[in-house]
């Protein structure tokens, strides 16, 4: 009997001490982890679709903090208790609390995107994964362009910023500081753009349109440099524009209806496009909100195929009655509709990206352009303002007028009669298309005055809409002038993210 | 029936002087026993019933202990009774000198209680364990046994969020230890760890449910136990005549309490009841005014009224509409046991169908069960217990707060005069939005002429419920198995190996169906199908040993167990079906590729286990125990942890000292220390995890896959056990030869490497990663008291009663100060180092401004430099809420919030008392729930603010008629959310009725004529009696938000148009033949 124990007990032990690491040691099935991932050239791929992925992400949200900003769109409702619309209000009056949920997610997305680039980057590097010298150049390109253009928007949103080249972990993150916006220029923008202008292809194949290339990498790089402002960083930037309007397969798109037709969802990736964020509707997902959240609010199916129309970003009256002085701007049509929503209500709606084919709420097939060609040659005039050439100013602005069906203007007299015209023009062209933002930004350096932004989006919120949308009505919280400081044109810093750091006093940015 | 002693004592005293008095007669020529009578310590019992069985021959003992009786012969048999001992039969002696010696029946004490891996005998028991045995617990006409439990055990929360038909409740045992790994109780079915055993199990089977409440009790289940255990042990056969038992009720349940809201004609009439106040109120009058009307309808206000006085049938009862009238509840169940020495089994069956309040909500449920016990030889037993389980449980598309913010002016079809109005096709579903724009004509309310055009009538872009409900199919099928077989073998005298190996798998299905434009219009039809499976493999080998000599006694156990769980998730999302009939996925054109997903994943535990229990003459009880767990939930080099525990007793009332004490029955002091761990986190939180992100490219727009980490979790490889430390000091304590038994136990349990979802830097790319890190501390009092108040021949009452209050600290949070959690509508869950976990967050409000004169003076507020007060966060305004400036400064913001209160109870109770009359019985269980603050967020919808009475009533009007000078006049404060202030908070504390049963049992001579051996009767009633707090504006105090944002244990107590609580009413019957 005894030997009988000792054989159950010793072979009870055997089962146990063989079996058990082996068996506490789980194998996912349906889960992939990160590191050792990237290692094939196909899983690469996949990596770099994942980021341009990310930054279709980040997209969906860009105009709340950019175009909802600026002088261009409002909240229309300005009696609405609904969360989102209240905090649209709060963002598009510089009162924006630093604990606003929607800006932390805003924050996540771009680092997300960052952390994921920085994840891919060191398998490119390696030449034992990729091959082929050329796609691993394209590949390494493609990130380095995603990771300059992530940081150009950081920086210009919230000023000093953390670096993140590499992935870390939770405790790695508290250790890094705010870097003073020069330093994220000159290590990470400037190169990383540079990098990729030089690495990535000029064209791709059909199949592959929508990825990076040389000319999209340059463009960006030429608004970092006209960003940083200053003769030698405009000379720079000359350069690169001067290469795309000379060497780049772009141009304008003409033709009856052109300007309409560049964001037709039906003309995707046309000439005029040098970079663009892409979307598909339908059931894949990977659709576009744009149309959803644009059209005009209470008109049910009218304008919306299906699902909610949201009326967000509704043109201000300011930027209507601009159109609306030259009636014979084509473009009008294009940019904004407004809706007669009854004897006396009419609602206007941007019109841009109208997705006549929307079959899902929130997926519509509209891309997001971020770079086109028309960009780059108003760009060249504003240069052409500043370095002593403001007399030749307008040519390339007009070669944009004329396919407005608007007459030409010009030459201009002064550096200053340049710039403003350049800048209405601008503002004009590219409504709505986030860039306007940008543009204010790059006013306050060009004529030399850091007040300018804010000077001109009070005068734009009191003194022309504040009658048609506040002042007539009982709205929540109207704008008030306290707010519209130079020191709001940054976002602050999310508050949970100075919170999450208990090694490290991460500066919140003034006036918040 | 026992008879009560003293009454008992007084009759026979009338016997002994007159069986004195005739003792001498001759006619009683029998013959004459007589004798002592003691108890084990030699000291006389005074008061014995001594009878003659099956005579009515009878006498007791006297104050020396001494009896005499006659018995007719001599194969007489003489039975001894004495309430508190043991019954004993003797037989005549020839000598006709009788002496007994009685021992104490310690039935009450000697219970045998289940424990990790084995039973103890109560005496024993050195833990916290509160053991229910299931009397008549399976006649409360509930679907779940965890329903069944409410109130009924001290330390065990049982919070019935959702009345729906089949839903869950949320059980705490002992507050809440963990702040972002699950508190969830671990619960064992007959030794085996099932995830939803409380609801898998039919009640009719249920032997006992014990509670394991401390860190020593659960310390042997080690690793998953830090949220206390439920072991919940299943009858199992006799050696017997086979008997057959058969249940059934049924009955009808209906809503308790319903919303109040104003219709469309009542609404109106206030509306214009209030401007007469107004133009009675000077103040009002003196201001003129565009912005001060004294009428504050509006035109949409104006529209819906003639829509309903012009164009409805009748005005529409929405709340009405989604509520069922008498839903039915009933149960059926038969149980066969039965065997001899060598072979015993159970065998059950039972159905449970339940409708709930709300429409579509309905459950059934089929459980059966066989259980077989074999011994096969002298070393060997052998046993299987199998239970297949299915369940149906439909649900509703939408809440009852869907109904309720709908206006009665809104048909729920169109009729030809607003299908001419709007446009629409008479018989479609009315939606608020084809009232858009419309055009109305009409002698208004006022007798006027209203003229209105272009008016939207009401915004919502929401479906009308009804035609969502009835568009929308929701069901969940679930199809469970639990099996396990067991080996015995006695290899050694004492010695005992015990291998359990078994299975539970559950396959789920979960289907629903949307027609076109269910929830918005436009939407296409779409099927969503989730499929889950999930199985449990374990396997126990359990080695036993037994050895008492002396006045020693040793328990020791050994073993390791295995466990494997397997989880597998498939959702497919089709749309764009044909037609309305055809929801099924041969027939779908699309297929959404974003929902279509898999997760497929396996968790495993490896544990070696021991414990030690060692008693000295019975009165000096220790015992240690140890378990250490592997998982492989985490990373290389911390999958392990160790878990043991001590537990110490002494048993006072057995000291000689004490025994002299004949009140005192039972003392034990108890003493038990231990750890037991947590692993509930989920899979893989040690890696950064790659998902799917696709993004199209090429001139036509293909998709092309792309893999990148997206998870929000950043994976943190360190990871490893929380643990939860808990001492437990307890009294029990019995009187009166134990029939009124008290306990009381105090405890304080620390939970440190707390699991802690811990909010990381956005700048890694993620948001959370899991750490060890933090502490919580709970500490608290439970009580129970068991007694039987009464016991004659007809009569009996017996009370069971518990009360407990729990304490909960947050010691620590990975090193700040406090953490912020948001709800569904931004409100606040701060959780506050030293203070509990959770605690709601926001502005304290005193009021409604109430005078233009008050807002003026708000508005014009200065500080000492002359600068205006800012009112970031709530303008003042006439009827809107007069937000507090609490920390001084010259603004109104996010600074002047504070605690406004927090979902822990101070206390609960609940107490049963059982009374019996003759062959009546009757039970009733109160509950108390008190000191729980709740958030109501109806107040978010400014529907609720309209048309909801709770919120209309005593509103303010003008500064003449304040109303009660704190509800808000609900159109004056668009944007001051109230759900951010305390205006919101209400007392969730509560006394209910909440079972409640009567009952009959058939006299004997009648069952005997029946052919039957017992027959019962009864009608049983939840919910009889429920009363809320005076302050409490919703209409379930109990049902609490528990999905979205409500996952997350650091947000918890919010409300919003909760299901109302159900009151049910049953009959039934009980037959065992």
């Amino acid at each position: 009997m005894k030997r009988k124990i000792y054989f159950i007990a010793l072979s009870l032990c055997t089962i146990f001490f063989t079996g058990c690491e082996d068996f506490l040691t789980d194998k996912p099935e349906s889960v992939l982890g990160q590191v050792d991932f990237y290692t094939t050239p196909i899983r690469i791929n996949q990596g770099i679709i994942g980021c341009y992925a990310g930054l279709a992400n980040i997209q969906k949200d860009e105009w709340m903090y950019t175009e909802l900003r600026s002088d261009n769109t409002c909240q229309n409702q300005t009696g609405s208790s609904d969360t989102h619309r209240i905090t649209q209000s709060d963002i598009d009056f510089f009162r924006i609390s630093s604990s606003l949920p929607d800006l932390r997610d805003f924050w996540y997305k771009f680092f997300q995107n960052i952390s994921n680039i920085n994840a891919v980057l060191p398998s490119v590097a390696d030449n034992t994964y990729v091959s082929n010298e050329n796609l691993r150049a394209q590949y390494e390109g493609e990130l380095l362009f995603l990771r300059g253009y992530h940081y150009y928007n950081l920086v210009n949103l919230f000023g000093d910023m953390f670096k993140i080249t590499k992935v870390i972990g939770p405790n790695e993150a508290k250790k890094i500081p705010r870097s003073p916006v020069l330093e994220i220029y000159n290590d990470i923008i400037i190169p990383d753009l540079k990098k990729a202008a030089n690495k990535l292809p000029s064209t791709y194949p059909d199949t592959e349109l929508g990825r990076a290339t040389k000319w999209a990498a340059k463009g960006i790089l030429a608004k970092a440099y006209m960003m940083l402002g200053g003769s030698d960083n405009l000379k720079l930037a000359k350069k690169e524009l001067e290469d795309i309007l000379t060497l780049s397969p772009h141009d304008l798109l003409t033709g009856t209806g052109a300007y309409a037709n560049i964001f037709s969802t039906t003309n995707e990736m046309n000439k005029e496009i040098i970079f663009a964020v892409r979307y598909k509707g339908g059931s894949s997902g990977i659709g576009s909100p744009f149309w959803s959240t644009f059209a005009p609010l209470g008109s049910g199916n009218q304008f919306l195929k299906v699902g909610n129309p949201l009326g967000y970003n509704s043109p201000t009256y300011e930027l209507m009655n601009l159109f609306n002085a030259n009636p014979n701007d084509q473009r009008i049509d294009a940019c904004f509709k407004v809706w007669r929503k009854s004897s006396t209500v009419s609602v206007p709606y941007i019109s841009k990206y109208i997705d006549p084919s929307i079959s899902k709420p929130q997926q519509g097939e509209n891309d997001w352009i971020v770079l086109r060609y028309a960009d780059i040659k108003l760009l060249y005039a504003e240069i052409l303002a500043q370095d002593g050439n403001f007399a030749s100013a307008h040519l390339p602005l007009n070669e944009v007028r004329e396919r407005a069906g608007l007459t030409g203007i010009g030459p201009f007299n002064s550096e200053e009669e340049a710039l403003d015209a350049v800048y209405a023009e601008r503002r004009l062209e590219l409504a709505f298309e986030n860039h306007r933002w940008f543009d204010l930004l790059r006013i306050a350096k060009s004529y030399n005055n850091p007040d300018k932004p804010m000077e001109i989006l009070r005068k734009h919120t009191f003194e022309t809409d504040w009658d048609i949308l506040y002042s007539k009505f009982n709205p929540i919280q109207p704008p008030e002038v306290r707010f519209f400081i130079k020191e709001r044109l940054l976002l602050p810093i999310p508050q949970a993210e100075r919170d999450s750091n208990n090694e490290l006093e991460i500066p919140q940015n003034p006036s918040y | 029936m026992k008879k009560s002693k003293h009454k008992q004592f007084i009759k026979k005293r009338w016997l002994i002087l007159f069986l004195l008095g005739i003792s001498t007669s001759p006619i009683f020529s029998q013959i004459k026993i007589s004798g002592t009578i003691t108890d084990i310590n030699n000291e006389p019992l005074i008061g014995v019933n001594i009878t003659v069985k099956g005579t009515r021959i009878g006498t007791i003992s006297d104050f020396n202990g001494k009896y005499s009786i006659e018995v007719p012969n001599k194969q007489s048999i003489i039975v001894f009774s004495y309430i508190g001992y043991k019954t004993i039969e003797k037989s005549v002696p020839s000598s006709g000198q009788l002496n007994v010696i009685m021992e104490e029946e310690t039935q009450s004490i000697e219970e045998v209680v289940v424990v990790a891996y084995g039973t103890q005998k109560k005496s024993h028991l050195t833990g916290a364990v509160s053991s229910l045995k299931n009397e008549k617990l399976d006649e409360i006409p509930v679907s779940r046994v965890d329903k069944a439990l409410q109130g009924k055990i001290a330390g065990l929360q049982i919070n019935n969020v959702n009345p729906e038909a089949g839903a869950a409740p949320k059980i705490r045992v002992r507050g809440m230890g963990s702040i972002s790994a699950s508190n969830d109780p671990l619960v064992v079915v007959d030794g085996f760890p099932i995830p939803d055993g409380l609801s898998m199990i039919s009640m009719g089977d249920v032997q006992s449910i014990e509670v394991l409440k401390d860190a020593s009790s659960a310390a042997l289940y080690g690793s998953r136990a830090a949220g206390g255990v439920i072991l919940i042990t299943t009858k199992s056969g006799e050696a017997n005549k086979p008997k057959y038992n058969f249940k059934m009720y049924s009955g009808i349940r209906n809503a308790l309490k319903l919303p109040d809201m104003l219709s469309t004609e009542e609404y109106t009439a206030l509306l214009f009841r209030e401007a007469e106040m107004r133009k009675q109120d000077p103040t009002v009058n003196g201001i003129a005014t565009e912005t001060m009307a004294f009428n504050k309808i509006t035109e949409p206000e104006k529209a819906a009224y003639l829509i309903l006085k012009y164009y409805d049938d009748q005005p529409t009862d929405w709340v009405d509409e989604g509520l069922r009238n008498n839903g039915t509840m009933q149960s059926y169940q038969l149980t066969v046991s039965g065997g001899d020495k060598n072979l015993k089994y159970f065998v059950s069956g039972n159905y449970i169908g339940e409708e709930g309040i709300m429409r579509n909500s309905t459950y059934d449920k089929f459980t059966f069960r066989a259980k077989v016990d074999a011994k096969l030889s002298k070393i060997a037993t052998i046993g299987v217990n199998l239970s297949p389980n299915y369940s149906h449980q439909q649900r509703p598309a939408v809440d009852l707060t869907d109904y309720m913010r709908f206006p009665s002016w809104l048909p729920i079809r169109h009729n030809e005069a607003t299908a001419a109005l709007t446009g629409k096709v008479a018989g479609d579903y009315a939606q608020p939005i084809d009232f858009n724009g419309i055009s109305i004509s009409g002698i208004g309310y006022d007798n006027e002429a209203w003229h209105l055009s272009g008016v939207s009538v009401w915004g919502s872009t929401n479906q009308n419920p009804v035609s969502i409900r009835e568009r929308t199919r929701i069901f969940t099928d679930d199809y469970k198995f639990q099996g396990n077989m067991y080996l015995t073998l006695n290899l050694l005298p004492g010695l005992q190996f015990k291998t359990s190996n078994g299975v539970y798998f559950l396959f789920r299905e979960y289907n629903e169906k949307e027609q076109t434009s269910a929830n918005k219009a436009g939407n296409p039809n779409s099927l969503t199908r989730q499929l889950t499976s999930h199985t449990e493999l374990l396997s126990e080998n359990i080695l036993n040993y037994n050895k008492n000599f002396n006045e020693h006694e040793f328990d020791a156990l050994l073993g390791y167990t295995m466990q494997k769980t397997g989880n597998k998730y498939n959702a497919i999302v089709g749309t764009h079906f044909p037609d309305e009939e055809i929801l099924s996925f041969n027939y779908e054109s699309e297929l959404d590729l974003n929902e279509t997903t898999s997760n497929y994943r396996t968790e495993t535990l490896v544990s070696v286990l021991g414990r030690l229990n060692y008693s000295y003459q019975g009165k000096y009880l220790f015992s240690g125990s140890f378990r250490a767990d592997g998982s492989s939930l985490f990373y290389k080099g911390h999958k392990w942890g160790t878990f043991p525990a001590f537990s110490a007793g002494w048993r006072a009332s057995e000291e000689k000292f004490l025994k002299k004490f004949e009140w005192l029955s039972n003392l034990k002091l108890r003493f038990s220390y231990g750890l037991t761990g947590n692993n509930n986190i989920p899979p893989y939180s040690y890696m950064n995890i790659i998902n799917t992100s696709n993004y199209a490219l090429g001139r036509v727009n293909d998709l092309v896959q792309g893999l990148v980490s997206n998870d929000a979790a950043l994976g943190n490889p360190d990871i490893t056990w929380e643990q939860t430390a808990e001492s437990n000091y307890g009294i029990d304590l019995g009187l009166l030869n134990s029939r009124l038994n008290f306990t009381i136990e105090y405890y304080n349990s620390n939970t440190i490497k707390l699991l802690l979802r811990q909010p990381a830097m956005y700048i890694t790319g993620h948001q959370t990663y899991w750490n060890n890190i933090g502490k919580v501390n709970n500490k608290g009092i439970e009580v129970e008291l068991n007694t039987t108040n009464i016991t004659n021949k007809n009569f009996t009452w017996k009370t069971i009663a518990n009360f407990s209050s729990n304490k909960n600290e947050l010691v620590d949070i990975g090193g700040k100060e406090y953490e912020d959690n948001v709800g569904e509508r931004g409100e606040v869950y701060r959780a506050i180092v030293g203070q509990p976990s959770i605690q709601y967050y926001g502005y304290k409000t005193n009021g409604v401004y109430t005078t233009f004169e008050e807002v003026k003076a708000a508005k014009e507020l200065k500080d000492e430099n002359g600068n205006l007060f800012i009112y970031t966060k709530y303008t003042p305004i006439v009827g809107g809420v007069k937000v507090l400036n609490l920390n001084g400064d010259n603004k109104i913001d996010t600074e002047d919030r504070t605690v406004l209160g927090d979902p822990f109870p101070n206390f609960t109770w609940g107490m049963t008392n059982t009374f019996t009359y003759k062959n009546f019985d009757l039970s009733f269980l109160i509950q108390g729930v008190h000191g729980v603050d709740i958030i109501n967020g109806n107040v978010y919808y400014n529907e609720q603010l309209r048309y909801n009475k709770v919120y209309t009533k005593n509103r303010y009007v003008s500064p003449m008629f304040p109303g009660d000078g704190k509800t808000v006049y609900s159109n004056t404060t668009p944007g001051n959310d109230l759900v951010l202030t305390d205006y919101c908070i209400e007392d969730g504390s509560y006394v209910a009725l909440r079972d409640f049963t009567l009952g009959y049992t058939l006299p004997d001579h009648i069952v005997k004529s029946l052919k039957i051996n017992n027959l019962r009767v009864y009608f049983s009633a939840e919910n009889l009696i429920y009363s809320m707090a005076s302050d409490y504006r919703g209409i379930n105090p109990e049902a609490r938000r528990t999905s979205g944002n409500y996952n997350s244990p650091l947000v918890d107590g919010y409300q919003r148009g909760a299901f109302p609580l159900n009151c049910t009413f049953t009959g039934g019957i009980d037959i065992t033949f």
